[in-house]
């Protein structure tokens, strides 16, 4: 579109609107309605339902407003042209003579764009008596959606939205004449993350969900603006409770976020919302049992027992964990708590962002990168939205997308160059792409580093050829990359939480910044998989560092925050959960509080070392296996109960906001660590605890951190609060980082490669009903090579082995994955895959065994 | 002071000759349930959920959960959480039946509309109108008392025959204002 305006006079308005807008779009500027069907504005117009007939003079014939672009001086008549009106309202006509009466059960009434035209238009009367049209009703599309074929009026929006934003050419029209339906490819259900999408843009009821099905009527909704806590992204949701039950997600737009789309996990998954499972009361432990119990009992258990051990055994018997699921608001009231009441630095969160990354700056800046490379991140599964800004930038832009990871993602589906490698062989694939860029770039390239010329040397070891026994990426692909890197004008790499694993986060990160360095105004961002990942950091839920990422260590910092909180710091650096780990175990870890996850869970050793804990509090909305060691369980209100703020993978602060009430008994985060606190803090600072909602809470954040100050619930609003991407120091010089050579053990001769499923079977997910018929049997995929080394074929069940323990899968073999790794999806197999891997958690190796 | 007292015993004496002279006239009230009470056929009682009688969908009931009647309703006293047929159990005709259908009645002011706005004939008041019970509880009536009809003891009046006092005997002229 040029920037040219010009002036078109509709319904003898003058309109000045940019020069190849359609006349819809100018009439809506000014304001004059023209009513549309098939139109979307973030689709392509088609003109398919002639809704939008209007005159224009000079022109035979009636025109489509959504199709038709303006031209200088055009004159357009919309509801000033009796044809136009009379040929619009034949249209309502013409569309209802087929549609059925079906508006008392269809979930669509009350909010449908058919129903409110034809009241609008429309001939209150059928003149059309005979039987009317019919075609399939309850037609399932998928798990999720449901068809009903009569009521569609073939607009064509589900079929474009899912080829031109989703890319999944699942929908199509079959049959011509008046015998056209729309209909997914014969034994090929709808699989496609945005289906749900299909179902809002549906101007009538033909596309339902499954999930909302008759659970409520639009109109009986209070709907709350929240936001979805199920993955980094942090989509702008609408929350539809009847009841004080969630009946329905639907989205908000935020084109800062998720424009107008959610994925289908945020939008389907509340189940576990509502789920009978949730915890209700207080649980104590008594005679080894947990019994139901008040939160006085609970609360005064709890503190008489940590106040015991603060006299035997000191603060630092003590330790808490955080969680990046749950509210900043609840995480910086556990480190207060923590370090003010307790004093202890020993807190942290499973999952915490690695030192050294930054966060994306932004969202829709995605698209206009034209090469992605995404580092051990899978965003189709970790942060699904993620992924539909990227299939715009490649679908409008010709982006390219280049994925490092060990096995084939559904992003490489844009030809990649796929780079597979052994994890732990980061840093060799990075050097071999500093390599190999040097190498193909010649000159511009070796130019943005300063010491370009002793670097040589030690980057002569990495030449493509020699870099492909040491991570497993072959030399071709390392080439094709380079070449397209060099090329590349605004390179984005997004870094995944797995990236990190196999060489440690500063190594991982120095030889990243060794590649960007010699690329054009490349950008790097973490694409954090867990809804509160920053969040948990920014509160300073971390040994190390104080809320805003203020190091602990700095007296200065210390000094200023211990007069504000009216206490006296301790500057017994804390331990982090690897440490707290052996500190379980070995017997030095006396209480412990653990908010929002489940690490026993995660792994067998984390299991084993809380059981030793002798007094264990449990804060969550399920029974988990963590929770089943504990000594105390508190219900805690989940993300549609409580308000508070989540921060996003840019680092945006959003709100979310009570939708209903908890279930039972449970309480919000904040208003659990707030109780406990006063019980146990003396009557003089009864007042520092003096919080009376998470707003409060909200506003003592926005004082501790620097970058925070003046925002508060009121600015944050519904759109949420963007701070200012960090300013990252340029580096001039390419730092020497050394590959590890391979790790080999006979007995376990293969690296297990653990990924995250769109839909699983983790604590919240298993109680969403429907989706759990889309979480796949536990399977493990192994390599051609490794099939062959083990005589394994596809579809064998076999044992997977590794030194923790054993587990049973079905084998698929694929040569979609790097020879010497295995992959297996997390959060599918029970007992979890979990039970394998040891904590700390590096890398897990493993062998095959056939089941007898 | 005597002039009050005189006006205020006069005052006492004409209520007492008032309270005398029905001594003497019919009583309006009936002994119910042993006799029948005379009603309007227009008469607003307790709300019924009626089934089909015949046709292809006899046995069925009519409610399709639309929730159209709750939304209807000035009071907002039905409550109705619809569900899905399921092949082989089918409750009403098509894909939507009632799961849920309550009526506060103790809120209720049988204004009708609800029957008013149901696209199936589904709800209806009918005659019922003895309501008393011991528990505000039972006055919520659920889904299977409101399917179960129940007729009171009653003459059904013909409100276009007669004149008012054949129609309401006992009452002797116009209602005095
Ligand atoms: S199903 Fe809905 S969105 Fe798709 S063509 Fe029909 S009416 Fe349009
Ligand atoms: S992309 Fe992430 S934040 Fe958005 S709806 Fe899906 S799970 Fe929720
Ligand atoms: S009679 Fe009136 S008040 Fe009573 S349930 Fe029906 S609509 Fe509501
Ligand atoms: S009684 Fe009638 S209006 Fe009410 S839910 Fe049933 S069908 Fe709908
Ligand atoms: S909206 Fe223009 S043809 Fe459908």
């Amino acid at each position: 579109m040029s920037d040219q305006t010009v002036c078109v006079i509709i319904d003898g308005q003058e309109v000045r609107c940019p020069a190849g807008c359609t006349v819809y779009e100018a009439a809506t500027t000014a304001g004059i309605h023209i009513p549309t069907f098939c139109h979307h504005p973030k689709l392509v117009p088609v003109g398919a339902c002639r809704q939008c007939l209007v005159e224009v003079e000079g022109m035979r014939g009636l025109q489509t407003a959504c199709t038709t672009p303006v031209r200088d001086n055009m004159v357009v008549k919309v509801h000033t042209s009796p044809a136009a009106v009379k040929a619009r309202k034949a249209n309502i006509e013409f569309l209802l003579t087929n549609h059925p009466l079906d508006c008392p059960v269809c979930d669509k009434g009350g909010e449908c764009p058919l129903q409110n035209q034809a009241m609008q238009d429309g001939p209150g009367q059928s003149r059309y008596v005979e039987e009317k049209r019919h075609k399939n009703k309850r037609y399932p599309l998928s798990e999720l959606i449901v068809l009903d074929q009569e009521r569609c009026v073939l607009c064509w929006r589900c079929i474009r939205f899912l080829d031109e934003w989703a890319d999944d050419h699942e929908l199509d029209l079959f049959g011509r004449g008046a015998d056209t339906r729309i209909d997914t490819f014969p034994g090929r259900p709808l699989r496609s993350k945005w289906q749900g999408n299909t179902i809002d843009i549906c101007p009538v009821g033909a596309l339902t969900s499954r999930i909302f099905r008759f659970e409520a009527r639009v109109w009986e909704l209070t709907n709350t603006a929240s936001v979805c806590p199920l993955c980094g992204v942090g989509c702008n949701i609408v929350l539809g409770v009847k009841n004080q039950k969630v009946r329905r997600i639907t989205p908000r737009e935020n084109m800062e976020v998720n424009d107008t789309w959610i994925c289908d996990k945020g939008r389907f998954a509340h189940g576990f919302v509502d789920h009978p499972d949730r915890l209700k009361t207080p649980l104590i432990r008594r005679n080894g049992k947990l019994e139901p119990a008040t939160w006085e009992e609970a609360l005064d258990l709890i503190a008489a027992r940590l106040n015991a051990i603060l006299q035997e055994d000191g603060p630092q018997a003590m330790a808490a964990l955080g969680s990046n699921q749950v509210t900043n608001e609840a995480n910086y009231l556990l480190q207060r708590f923590m370090r003010v009441v307790l004093g202890t630095n020993n807190v942290d969160h499973i999952g915490r962002i690695p030192t050294g990354a930054t966060p994306l700056t932004s969202l829709p800046g995605l698209e206009h990168r034209d090469v992605i490379v995404l580092l051990g991140c899978d965003p189709s599964t970790e942060a699904p939205l993620v992924e539909l800004w990227i299939k715009k930038a490649v679908l409008r832009h010709g982006a390219r997308v280049l994925v490092a990871n060990p096995h084939q993602i559904e992003l490489c589906r844009y030809g990649g160059p796929w780079l597979g490698y052994r994890p732990g062989g980061e840093v060799a694939l990075l050097n071999g792409l500093v390599r190999a860029v040097l190498d193909v770039g010649a000159k511009d390239q070796a130019a943005r580093a300063a010491n370009i010329e002793e670097s040589r040397s030690w980057l002569k070891a990495y030449t493509p050829e020699r870099v492909e026994p040491l991570c497993g990426t072959p030399a071709a692909a390392l080439r094709q990359a380079a070449e397209v890197l060099v090329q590349a004008r605004r390179p984005l790499f997004l870094v995944g939480p797995a990236w990190t694993k196999g060489s440690g986060e500063q190594r991982a990160f120095d030889a990243l910044a060794n590649l960007t360095l010699l690329l054009n105004d490349a950008e790097t961002g973490f694409v954090a998989g867990d809804a509160n990942a920053w969040g948990a950091l920014q509160m300073g839920v971390a040994p190390h560092w104080y809320p805003g990422q203020q190091p602990c260590q700095d007296p200065e910092i210390r000094n200023r925050l211990s007069s504000f909180w009216g206490t006296k710091l301790s500057p017994v650096p804390g331990l982090d959960w690897d440490g707290m780990l052996p500190a379980c175990a070995q017997g030095k870890l006396k209480g412990m509080w653990i908010i929002g996850s489940d690490p026993a869970h995660r792994s067998q050793t984390a299991g084993e070392a809380l059981k030793r804990i002798p007094f264990l509090v449990v804060q969550d909305l399920f029974m988990t296996e963590t929770a089943t060691l504990a000594q105390v369980v508190l219900p805690t209100a989940s993300f549609a109960e409580t308000e508070g703020t989540l921060t996003n993978l840019t680092g945006r602060l959003q709100m979310i906001r009570p939708a209903k009430r908890p279930p039972g008994q449970a309480r919000p985060d904040w208003w659990i660590i707030t109780e406990l606190a006063r019980r146990m803090v003396e009557s003089k600072r009864q007042k520092s605890w003096d919080f009376a909602s998470a707003a409060s809470v909200f506003q003592e954040i926005a004082k501790v951190i620097p970058g925070y100050r003046g925002l508060s619930y009121t600015t944050l609003g519904e759109a949420g609060w963007q701070p200012a991407p960090a300013q990252v120091k340029a580096r001039r010089h390419l730092v020497r980082v050394e590959a590890d050579p391979p790790s080999a053990d006979p007995n376990y001769p293969l690296e297990l490669v653990t990924g995250r499923l769109l839909y699983d079977r983790g604590t919240l997910l298993r109680r969403a009903s429907r989706i759990q018929n889309l979480v796949p049997s536990p399977y493990v995929i192994i390599h051609p090579d490794t099939a062959n080394q083990f005589g394994i074929a596809h579809g064998d069940p076999v044992w997977l082995i590794s030194s923790q323990g054993q587990l049973p899968f079905t084998v698929l073999v694929s040569d979609e994955i790097v020879a010497g790794t295995v992959f297996v999806p997390w959060n599918v197999s029970d007992p979890p895959v979990g039970m394998l891997v040891s904590e700390p958690e590096g890398l897990t190796r493993v062998r095959l065994a056939k089941q007898e | 002071m005597v002039r009050d007292a005189i006006v205020g015993f006069w005052h006492i004496l004409r209520a007492m000759g008032m309270t005398l002279k029905y001594f003497f006239t019919k009583p309006v009230t009936v002994q119910y349930p042993e006799q029948p009470v005379r009603l309007y056929p227009r008469f607003r009682g307790r709300h019924e959920l009626r089934r089909y009688e015949e046709g292809p969908y006899q046995g069925l009931e009519r409610c399709i959960g639309c929730a159209l009647c709750a939304a209807y309703c000035p009071t907002q006293c039905i409550y109705v959480q619809a569900g899905e047929n399921q092949d082989g159990v089918q409750r009403s005709p098509g894909e939507r039946y009632a799961e849920i259908y309550e009526i506060n009645l103790l809120r209720c002011m049988f204004c009708g509309y609800c029957e008013e706005a149901c696209p199936t004939g589904a709800i209806v008041l009918r005659r019922q109108f003895a309501l008393a019970d011991y528990s505000r509880d039972r006055l919520i009536y659920t889904q299977d008392r409101l399917l179960t009809p129940s007729e009171p003891h009653a003459i059904i009046l013909d409100d276009r025959a007669g004149s008012e006092q054949e129609r309401r005997p006992g009452v002797s002229g116009k209602p005095k204002g």
